[in-house]
């Protein structure tokens, strides 16, 4: 074999070496860019929250609507009205009973992560995600599993583990597990797409 | 043979003097607070103002900004440093934002939160009220933010720690990026620190700063990141550092300029020495009497009394001029000494006079410079004598030069003249020109406080100005009086007249309103029916509210919160800083943030506290009058040297003609200097009026030898050479610090300079005729 033939196979060995990751039918990378394609998004949800505290689960209802890259409102319909309304770094939530509250989210650190995590999921931001978690795609494109473990120390010390349930560039299931077991699962069932 | 002898005993004596300077230079306590320039405090207002300044939250506050990097690098340096310096003992507090009330301080108020709360009443606890806030606990679970709030379910179903935290946080909050503190254009992130120590102790603030340059350097994230830092503590370490190395920088060069100087004039070595052997000794002596008498010597008293000094240079000066070649000193001195004796009495008496100010860095200023004359005066008197025993191979007088100087009509029309269009500018320009303003004492140059108030109003720590002063025989008086407060406080707020205000009673209420507090918790198996009646049908798990029955029920019976409790948080810096001894009790600060200048306001504010021990205190005008009353002290001390002077000299002399002789000059160069001074544009403060003494000291002397009756042509001619050579040295140190860009040194530079200067003239020409010669 001559030097040049050797040369010629490394090179080949080089690039193939992504490959395998990438070669698969669904990967992270397809997941991040088909939710990016998103520019809008309407659905209805049923937040369950499950908390060591409490003897039976709160239960809440209502619509999510999510305008890329950064508008995140979530319209709670029952068992109270209350609107959480985020656009970049303030939420303002209003109710019929406490009238309107604005808040910074870098203020509450944690809040600040919760926030981003759901607009880094929505919007397929991977590198926003990647900041603070380990992430891990499971299933393929029709039925897929993204698991995110915090690496962040603070988010640690709240958030085990966050499970995100979907087919396609529909996100269905979220589900947040916190440090103390306490969990909520927020299903969203998508509306006829406008 | 009398060099042989003399050359000893010459070298012993700097020998000992060194020795002397070591030991106290190593010993000697010195202090660099500001309060020593402020006076005694006589009124409420006064006192409250001082304490203000030396121990106030204000002057521990640091500004940090990092810049450089990216946005991410520069939050996470922030993190890292606060966190690093978390367990300084060097910081009351360190904050970037990230975290709140934290650690020590949240645990205090939590364990408290009892007696702390303004919603604990017997109310509170009734069924329908804690069914009220326990369904809005469970609001606040279904909301995103639950992971936060039920962590303290347990313990405080009713909220009480957000009720106390919701009193301390007010106000506008920075803007943020990457969750820390950063400034509006997001460039810079951005800390708030305070030091355990005051402002005004500038050893510890210089270590602090040290320690917080050194662990940014340490943790920073990128090596391109940089620290600014800036605060009333960080403007006092620059200004010592710059006025200590421009100082040295100067007196170096008219130190140099005198030497050269006396080098030509007298072309012997020796002569420099003995020269300033009396000044050194003079120093020295001084340091020891303020020592003795003060226990320390503050740092502006060495500088300044130093200056004031250096007038005895020209004692040795006197001497040695009259020595001539083969003859012994005692003639010389013989031929000096009354005359000298009169101007080191009139003198020294007119720098004592400032013993009697109420200002104690004006006080020790005054104790220093007359004793180091004196000292200086008695050195040249007994000591210089036997050390030049076998006189000195001085210069003949020079007569090209005396001819030059020999005062004529016209010269005396002319120094006339200027005087008087000096005096004419006093006259019209004085009101204008005095100083009310303390930062132009300052040394802190006007763009570094800029800088710091910009970031000040990024970060909305309030440039407190505007407080009310509440009094009380005791603490407990004066906090039950500000509680009494409060409604009419949060009515200017709600009415806009104020954005927010701040008591000390927001962490330390009085001790009544404690106890109330106490009284109204409700017995713990009363507290536990009232909790099952008001969770029935609400989905909490059972026997979930423990902790709060046992925090209750711990309560009842807890110690009162004292001042002390809070030690070694932040809230004790904050609390005590808000509460001042006075006189007689103690007072209570109300700081009014956001109250407009507008007069109107003002009034309005004012007349909604008629209370008895409720005062109304603008800390900028208080400060001015303190400024004003400083100059004032300061001229009014300097007329009364002057009678003094007039009374000493009149009995000397016992005659009308000499004694019009030294008033008429010394009183006209001071007007000249003043004159002048005004028509440079300066503002007269109390650095221009403390040189205006040295002037005071200088002319006495000139016009007590220019008008004193000499037999012989050769001595006055002597004298005129004395005089001169004085005249030049001060000229030439004066002028040196005039050049300087720090208010203290080029205030009293240019003034003594102006004064030496008109001072020599005005005597040279007034004094011979007037008195007769």
């Amino acid at each position: 074999m001559t030097s040049g033939t050797a040369r010629r196979v490394l090179a080949a060995v080089l690039l193939l070496a992504p490959l395998p990751a990438a070669a698969g039918d669904w990967g992270l990378a397809d997941l991040m860019t088909r939710l990016g394609e998103v520019p809008r998004y309407r659905a209805t949800f049923r937040e369950t929250k499950h908390l060591a505290v409490l003897s039976e689960p709160l239960v809440q209802e209502g619509t999510l609507l999510y305008e890329a890259p950064g508008h995140l409102r979530k319209v709670v319909t029952s068992p109270h009205e209350k609107i959480y309304d985020i656009r970049g770094d303030t939420l303002t939530i209003s109710s019929p009973e406490e009238g309107v509250r604005r808040v910074d989210i870098g203020d509450h650190p944690l809040l600040r992560s919760f926030v981003t995590t759901l607009r880094g999921i929505l919007s397929g931001d991977r590198a926003a995600l990647a900041d603070s978690y380990r992430l891990r795609l499971e299933g393929g494109a029709a039925e897929w599993t993204l698991r995110l473990t915090p690496t962040d120390p603070a988010l640690r010390e709240r958030i085990r583990e966050v499970e995100v349930h979907g087919s396609g560039a529909r996100i269905e299931v979220v589900k947040t597990v916190e440090a103390d077991g306490d969990y909520s699962r927020l299903a969203i069932r998508q509306g006829d797409g406008d | 043979m009398g060099t042989r002898r003399a050359r000893p005993g010459l070298l012993a004596w700097v020998a000992v003097l060194g020795l002397l300077a070591a030991a106290t230079v190593w010993r000697l306590p010195v202090t660099s607070d500001l309060s020593l320039f402020l006076p005694r405090a006589a009124t409420v207002k006064q006192q409250v103002l001082l304490e203000q300044l030396n121990q106030g939250t204000g002057n521990r506050l640091l500004l940090a900004a990092i810049s450089g990097g990216g946005a991410a690098e520069r939050a996470r340096t922030s993190r890292a440093l606060t966190a690093a310096l978390g367990d300084s003992p060097r910081f009351l507090r360190v904050a970037n934002g990230a975290r709140e009330l934290s650690g020590p301080e949240r645990d205090l108020l939590l364990r408290n939160r009892y007696l702390l709360s303004p919603r604990v009443d017997a109310d509170r606890f009734r069924p329908e009220s804690l069914r009220r806030s326990l369904e809005r606990r469970l609001e606040e679970l279904r909301s995103p933010a639950s992971a936060f709030t039920k962590d303290l379910l347990a313990r405080d179903p009713t909220g009480e720690l957000w009720a106390i935290l919701a009193r301390l946080q007010q106000g506008p909050s920075p803007s943020r990026r990457d969750g820390v503190w950063a400034s509006r254009d997001g460039g810079r992130a951005l800390m708030v620190l305070y030091t355990h120590a005051p402002g005004t102790a500038l050893d510890a603030q210089e270590a602090a700063q040290t320690e917080l340059r050194r662990t940014f350097r340490r943790v920073r994230a990128a090596p391109g990141l940089r620290l600014e830092l800036t605060g009333p503590g960080v403007f006092g370490v620059q200004a010592r550092e710059r006025i200590r190395r421009e100082a040295t920088r100067l007196s170096i060069a008219g130190s140099l300029g005198v030497a050269l100087l006396l080098l030509v004039l007298f072309r012997s070595p020796r002569v420099l020495l003995l020269a300033a052997l009396p000044l050194a000794t003079g120093v020295l002596a001084g340091m020891w009497a303020v020592w003795a008498a003060f226990g320390a010597i503050h740092g502006i008293t060495i500088a300044f009394g130093v200056t004031l000094l250096g007038l005895a240079i020209d004692y040795p000066l006197h001497l040695l001029s009259h020595i001539r070649g083969g003859q012994p000193p005692p003639r010389a001195l013989a031929s000096v000494w009354p005359t000298l004796r009169l101007g080191v009495l009139t003198t020294a008496v007119a720098f004592a006079v400032l013993i009697t100010t109420d200002f104690r860095g004006l006080m020790q200023l005054g104790l220093f410079s007359a004793t180091g004359l004196l000292a200086a005066a008695a050195v040249t008197r007994w000591g210089l004598p036997p050390l030049c025993r076998d006189g000195l191979a001085g210069a003949p007088p020079r007569p090209r030069l005396t001819r030059l100087l020999r005062p004529s009509a016209p010269m005396t029309a002319l120094v006339l003249t200027a005087a008087a269009v000096a005096a004419v500018a006093l006259a019209r320009g004085l009101p204008g020109h005095l100083e009310r303003d303390l930062q132009a004492l300052s040394p802190v140059p006007g763009d570094e406080l800029a800088r710091f108030r910009a970031l000040q109003g990024q970060l909305g720590t309030p440039d407190i100005r505007r407080f009310l002063v509440v009094t009380g025989d005791s603490r407990q008086q004066a906090l039950r009086r500000t509680e009494a407060l409060r409604g009419r406080l949060q009515a200017l707020q709600h009415e806009g007249l104020i954005e927010r205000f701040r008591t000390p009673a927001d962490v330390l209420p009085s001790l009544a309103t404690q106890r109330r507090r106490q009284r109204a918790l409700p017995e713990r198996h009363r507290l536990a029916a009232n909790l099952d009646e008001a969770t029935s049908g609400l989905p909490f798990r059972a026997h979930l509210f423990e902790p709060f029955l046992d925090d209750v029920a711990t309560a009842r019976s807890q110690p009162l919160l004292r001042l002390d409790d809070l030690a070694g948080t932040f809230l004790h810096a904050r609390t005590a800083s808000l509460l001042a001894p006075v006189a007689d009790g103690s007072a209570a600060l109300v700081p009014l943030m956001g109250l407009s200048g507008d007069p109107a306001a003002v009034a309005e504010v004012r007349g909604r506290f008629p209370d008895p021990g409720v005062r109304f205190l603008d800390l900028k005008a208080e400060t001015e009058r303190l400024v004003s009353g400083f100059l004032a002290a300061g001229a009014s001390r300097l007329a009364l040297g002057a009678a003094v002077l007039a009374l000493l000299v009149g009995a000397a002399l016992r005659s009308w003609r000499r004694l019009a002789g030294v008033v008429l000059p010394v009183g006209l160069a001071l007007v000249t200097t003043a004159g002048a001074l005004v028509l440079l544009g300066e503002r007269l403060t109390i650095f221009h009026t403390v040189a205006l003494l040295l002037v005071f000291g200088i002319t006495v002397d000139y016009s007590l030898f220019f008008g004193r009756p000499e037999a012989a042509a050769v001595d006055r001619e002597r004298t005129l050479r004395a005089l001169t050579t004085c005249m030049a040295s001060t000229l030439l140190v004066f002028g040196a610090l005039a050049a300087s860009a720090i208010p203290v040194l080029h205030q009293t530079g240019l003034t003594a300079a102006l004064g030496v200067a008109s001072g020599f003239l005005l005597a040279m020409t007034l004094s011979p005729r007037l008195s007769g010669r």
